[in-house]
């Protein structure tokens, strides 16, 4: 299991003390060591110690012995208590260092993982879910198992070592204890199960709760809460909900208080029971005054925190046990096969695409979206795909795009499967404009270049660039670092140039404060925001700088009104001139522009023709037509 | 205007007065346990040194042969009795807490949000006010984990404290102060290593923004399909390993800094310590303290500094933690709240007169200088590209949102109270009893500060929320962003009238089916129930778009209006859909006064007046053919609509377009 190779096992509890240990090895042995010596100190040393120096003094004051004997316990009672005072520094030093270890080497490869998954798992709500709970918090996760282990660790060494030193003096004891500790202990295990299972019951009056929590208070629901004054009725909601998750948590906290308290208790009563054992020796002369001393000391002072330190630690290792299931789980997910590879250089060659008989549905089940697909394009024209919402229109980008391969059917270009050629090569193919476009966080340029990863080598030099940026990002100088990378680079920045004002960005660039350099969106300080249409025709210069011979505008309906979608198509068309295009809308109108429209319905193509041809054969299309054009005659 | 006051007047002491007796009002009865268990536990603590000594001592006299067995019995019962009170009591202690810390906190948010139904919906516009109410939650939930603390340190550390030192004093005077004195440096550790780590979270934040960033663009559902597609992954991966990499070697190089520090002062702190333990073995040379008592208190000199260090570590710095988001709480329950007049009775229905608003934190206004009138049974049309502020006016119309200058009256009632500005407005005069200051600098009147007692206040809010409701009784609508609620069917309708039944007569399932029903949804086709779950989070079932639309519909109609404002979807609708909706938002404006917002300017023609809004401005008003016949605006988006349903050729069309393209080059 180190973090470079995909894992093929199942991870355990124990995991926590191995991915730690693979990523920092000195500092979790250093831990461990300091975490045991820790546990001594205050127990077994100090017994040992208060021992020798108690009898030493008792002598002394008798006058059995010269006063000068007393130096040498008193020294050593002294270093132990400084060697306890001074370990717990260092043991957080050596968790700091593998902390910082662990997430060089852990979270990183969770994020590669997590953007190679098989697309399914990001579209599926379960998996999204399993997903998003392995990523939040990896690091912290694993720790907290880590220090569980090691905090009953030394729990055990507390115990054993006491163990030990009663046992070097009174035999017999220690089948007292044994006898008090093996129950406390199958009943602390049994409190950690139990407690695990009860608040996943709770759990869902408490998601139940913050929801409507959420309806209270967020911003999404403002208008209607206000307008409805619901509040009122809906906080007495959310309360009921709310304590019904709390009483339902009451009852599993009372019942891990009485068990944890229990065990301590019964510590308590093997204290007892050990101190009066132990006074018989000492009336007899078999154990000397100051040995006593020492053990009883140290047992009681071990009764103040072990009973509850015991039962967290073993709290903290099923936590763990849970995360690592979930990690199992994510792991073995499945990787889409050249999911991370860039586009190849250069397209294949193509003059057709065609769909055969195509039947598709979401692997989390429900209908078929596509039922017989079949239409073919052709190179160099202009296509639109309408139809009603959920007809299957985008589902169709995602067949093409790779991120589904689980049809039926064939989907070939130019008389090849789809499915037979490399991932680079089919995101070379394709170039889409998405609905819900992705608005990147970094400079204009970047934004625009990754449209075409493999001709503006951004990925290479300018990542490196980027990082340059990103030392800036503490907000030292905000000016003065960009205008100098700006200067440098603006100059080998003249395809994106071109395309953003191709696609209408020229004055945006020129309103920037540094031009195509300007970081966008809210990752770094200085970064600006866009509009909504200003990251639409982002989206589109994208497009532009692709050199993928077939581009696909998907409803870019999300942030328009029905002029401004007009004019988005009517300037991709223009800009598209002698590519092959797929415009997707369920808006007529501007589809008039197209050489041909597919109606898509019931997932197969329902009509397919010029605008005219459509009209004039009165199917579904003409009607749809019809209702909108019946407003404005 | 708030930074110097909030400095003024959230200081530690004061967010303490105000915590404490909230959290008591919330829970007294475990209040009162606390408090007494706190002191009893410590008297217990206090007790076992004592114990321990005089065990100690009859053990040294038993080893000497001066007692025997039953000698030593009797004390070490008495120590073994204290520790298993204590244990008993620590438990009940902690068992409490976790009891008292749900307790309070859903007593605490309750009040929250009831505040915020009181709190103009503009300000959910506002990232700043966002982001306040974001850290004012998290107060919520910290604040009864504060007043335990608090209670914590003034019953259990303080009387375990004196009890000890006292002891100890009794035993050697210079003792305690030799004690007091190494605490020093562990006091001055966690002081340096606070501002440590405040430099550090300061420093470190933008790049954790910047590194989660990345990681959003690499891995969440909005970009995961294109950056996989546009093969974008090693770009990004770089970018973030680079900022792991800073960022994680940024909080090393910190804790090592206070590592290392915190080593040299507990290094100092046990030199302290050691000059304690020589007085002490000095005393017990010179006889003046028996071995026992050397042993006893030696063994506790290592709670008694855990104790200390708790204190210090782990208590003052999450009062120091928290004391930013409790202040931010409390800040937003001392808002300023929204007052309104009922609505009155007047024919003349809606009216707003030059009427301005700009939305929180933003530069242009929404809308300016607006005049309106709106007679009763009128339906007015609203039409405008993106962005002309059509949303924002109606938000004005109905009294959500109050206007920055200019007036709206809801049949003659102002939608901002004069009496605002004159003295309190009768309707919170429960809940401002103080001072008459303007709204935008009011900040005292909160429930939970002016009845001093929450009790009183969560009992008084309903009576407030009641009024909010009263508000904008008559007034209703079908927002653009209608909500989906995750509740049952009948649910989701009532919602917007959850006055009307007062919660004695469930409500009315005829009402409520015959708003489905005119609203277009006939949900038993579907095989649903009025209470059916409408969401698969919560095993229920999944509604398309359209059919969420109807709901939504259904829901403005539900309640009893008599002007309803109706804004058109743009997203996720299909033209079959659209006429539908248009039909179906006709139907509803009959006889009612009535705002219909929407794109498609063919649907407007059947509204009274249409009203032309460009950049926050209504730049004309008129009849559909009077507005065709001047060119303007209208004419504008008239024209680029019709054309592609005009008859014309179809070449022709398509240089129409590109004309317009040509026109507005780089128009947004």
């Amino acid at each position: 299991m180190d973090f470079k190779s995909p894992p093929d096992r199942e991870y355990t509890a124990a995991d926590a003390l191995r991915l730690p240990f693979r990523a920092a090895p000195l500092a979790v042995l250093l831990h461990a060591l300091l975490s045991v010596l820790h546990a001594l100190m205050p127990t077994a040393v100090l017994a040992v110690t208060t021992a020798a120096f108690v009898d030493t003094a008792g002598g002394i004051l008798r006058g059995l012995r010269p006063r000068g004997d007393i130096y040498a316990p008193l020294a050593l009672l002294l270093l132990g208590t400084g060697l306890f005072m001074t370990a717990g520094a260092l043991t957080a030093l050596a968790a700091a260092r593998i902390r910082q270890r662990l997430a060089q080497k852990l979270r990183p490869r969770i994020v590669r993982t997590h953007a190679a998954l098989d697309y399914r798992h990001i579209e599926d709500a379960a998996g999204l879910e399993l997903v998003t709970r392995v990523a939040r918090d990896p690091v912290t996760s694993v720790m907290d198992g880590f220090t569980g282990f090691m905090r009953l660790a030394q729990v055990a060494v507390c115990v054993l070592s006491i163990l030990a030193l009663i046992v070097a003096s009174v035999w017999w004891a220690a089948l007292v204890i044994a006898l008090f500790s093996t129950p406390m202990f199958y009943l602390s295990l049994l409190a950690g199960k139990k407690n695990y299972q009860a608040s996943r019951d709770a759990e869902k009056f408490k998601r139940r709760a913050e929801y409507l929590g959420e309806v209270l208070t967020g911003r999404a629901a403002a208008d209607e809460r206000t307008l409805f004054g619901y509040g009122r009725a809906v906080n007495a909601r959310w309360f009921a909900q709310y304590e019904a998750w709390r009483l339902l948590r009451l009852r599993v906290t009372v019942k891990n208080f009485l068990i944890t308290k229990g065990s301590s208790l019964m510590l308590a009563l093997i204290a007892l029971a050990v101190a009066l054992t132990l006074v018989v020796p000492v009336t007899r002369g078999r154990m000397s005054a100051g040995m006593f001393i020492g053990i009883v000391s140290a047992v009681f002072g071990m009764i103040q925190q072990l009973g509850w330190q015991f039962s967290s630690s073993l709290e903290q290792i099923s936590r763990v046990g849970e995360y690592m299931r979930d990690l199992t789980a994510f792991w073995a997910l499945g990787e889409a096969p050249g999911a991370l590879d860039p586009p190849d250089a250069e397209a294949p060659p193509f003059k057709t695409l065609e769909f055969r008989s195509v039947r598709f549905r979401y692997p989390t089940g429900g209908p078929y979206i596509l039922d017989g697909l079949t239409f073919s394009l052709t190179r160099g024209r202009h296509y639109a795909f309408v139809g009603r919402n959920g007809a299957g229109k985008t589902t169709i980008t995602k067949l093409l795009t790779g991120l589904y391969t689980e049809y039926e059917g064939e989907i070939l270009v130019d008389g090849k499967e789809l499915r037979t050629y490399p991932a680079g090569g089919l995101k070379a193919l394709f170039s889409v404009v998405y609905q819900d476009f992705a608005r990147y966080p970094v400079s204009m340029r970047d934004n625009i270049a990754l449209g075409d990863v493999a001709g503006t080598g951004v990925g290479k030099d300018a990542g490196a660039d980027a990082s340059a940026g990103a030392h800036t990002g503490t907000g030292a100088g905000a000016g003065h670092p960009t205008q100098e990378a700006g200067g440098a680079d603006e100059g080998d920045s003249g395809r994106e140039a071109e395309a953003a004002l191709l696609a209408g960005l020229g004055e945006t660039v020129a309103g920037l404060r540094d031009g195509l350099m300007t970081p966008l969106g809210k990752a770094k300080e200085e970064g600006q925001e866009l509009s909504g249409g200003q990251w639409q025709r982002l989206a589109i210069a994208r497009s532009l700088i692709s050199r993928a011979p077939v581009k696909i505008l998907d409803e870019p309906t999300s942030a328009l009104d029905p002029v401004s979608e007009s004019r988005v198509y009517e300037e991709f068309e223009k800009l598209m001139a002698g590519r092959t295009t797929i415009f997707i809308s369920h808006r007529l109108g501007s589809t008039k522009l197209a050489d041909e429209i597919l109606v898509i319905d019931g997932g197969r193509v329902a009509e397919r023709g010029t605008h005219d041809e459509l009209v004039a054969s009165a199917g579904g299309y003409a009607r749809m037509y019809e209702s909108q054009r019946e407003w404005y005659v | 205007m708030k930074g110097a006051e909030s400095q003024k007047s959230y200081s530690f002491a004061r967010l303490a007065r105000r915590v404490v007796p909230l959290c008591y009002s919330a829970a007294p009865g475990l209040n009162w346990l606390g408090w007494i268990f706190g002191v009893i536990q410590a008297l217990l603590s206090a007790a076992t040194i004592v114990l321990s000594k005089n065990l100690f001592d009859a053990i040294g006299r038993a080893a000497a042969g001066e007692i025997g067995f039953w000698g030593c019995v009797s004390p070490l019962l008495a120590l073994a009795a204290a520790t298993f009170g204590f244990q008993i009591f620590n438990g009940i202690v902690n068992f409490l807490i976790s009891v008292y810390i749900d307790k309070t906190c859903g007593v605490i948010k309750r009040g929250l949000h009831d505040k915020l139904q009181r709190v103009g919906p503009e300000r959910f516009e506002d990232t700043a006010f966002l982001d306040d109410l974001n850290r004012a939650g998290e107060g919520a939930n910290a604040i009864p984990f504060f007043a335990f603390i608090l209670q914590g340190i003034l019953t259990f550390y303080c009387v375990y404290f004196a009890f000890v030192g006292a002891y100890l004093f009794r035993m050697k005077p210079l003792l305690l102060f030799t004690l007091l004195i190494a605490f020093l440096p562990a006091l001055l550790a966690q002081v340096v290593k606070g501002r440590v780590f405040t430099a550090l979270e300061k420093q470190s934040a933008p790049l954790r923004r910047e590194n989660e960033a990345y990681q959003r663009a690499i891995c969440d559902r909005e970009f995961l399909k294109e950056t996989r597609v546009l093969g974008a992954f090693p770009y990004f991966y770089r970018l973030f390993t680079e900022t792991l990499r800073l960022l994680t070697d940024k909080a090393w190089r910190a804790e090592r800094k206070t590592a290392l520090l915190e080593l040299l002062l507990n290094v100092s702190t046990f030199a302290g310590m050691a000059a304690s333990a020589y007085l002490l073995f000095d005393a017990t040379m010179a006889g003046e303290v028996t071995v026992g008592a050397f042993a006893a208190v030696y063994a506790s000199l290592g709670s008694i500094f855990d104790l200390m260090r708790e204190i210090i570590t782990t208590h003052f710095g999450n009062l120091n933690r928290d004391i930013g988001k409790i202040a931010n709480f409390f800040r937003l329950m001392d808002a300023p709240e929204r007052t309104r007049a009922d609505v009155g009775a007047e024919p003349a229905l809606v009216e707003a007169a030059g009427v301005s608003f700009t939305y929180p934190g933003r530069d242009a206004p929404a809308v300016r200088d607006v005049t309106l009138r709106l007679a009763r049974g009128e339906t007015v049309a609203i039409v405008g590209e993106n962005g002309a502020g059509k949303t924002t006016l109606v938000r004005l119309l109905t009294g959500l949102y109050q206007p920055d200058s200019g007036r709206v009256t809801i049949r003659g009632a102002d939608t901002v109270p004069a009496a605002v500005n004159a003295t309190a407005s009768p309707m919170y005069a429960t809940a401002s009893p103080a001072n008459a200051v303007p709204t935008a600098v009011r900040t005292t009147p909160s429930p939970v500060r002016a009845t001093a007692s929450p009790a009183t206040a969560a009992s008084s809010t309903p009576t407030a929320a009641a009024g909010a409701a009263a508000e904008y009784r008559g007034v209703s609508g079908v927002f653009q962003n209608y909500q989906r609620y995750k509740m049952s069917l009948a649910e989701n309708v009532e919602i917007s009238d959850t006055a009307a039944p007062s919660g004695a007569a469930p409500a009315d399932s005829g009402k409520v089916d015959g708003a489905l029903r005119a609203a277009g949804l006939d949900y038993r086709a579907e095989g649903w129930e009025l209470d059916t779950m409408l969401s698969p989070e919560f095993d229920g079932v999944d509604l398309s778009g359209g059919q969420w639309q109807r709901v939504a519909i259904a829901r403005g109609l539900y309640r009893a209006n008599g002007f309803i404002v109706l804004d058109e979807p743009t997203a996720a609708i299909d033209p079959i859909e659209e006429t539908r909706i248009y039909r179906q938002f006709q139907k509803i404006a009959e006889g009612k006064c009535a705002v219909i917002v929407t794109h498609r300017l063919g649907s407007a023609r059947l509204a009274h007046r249409i009203i032309v809004m460009d950049g926050g401005r209504i730049v004309d008003v008129g009849t559909h053919a009077e507005l065709l016949s001047r060119p303007g605006r209208y004419a504008e988006l008239w024209r680029a609509q019709s054309k592609w349903y005009d008859r014309a050729d179809r070449e022709g069309a398509r240089k129409n377009g590109r004309w317009i393209v040509k026109q507005q080059p780089g128009k947004d």
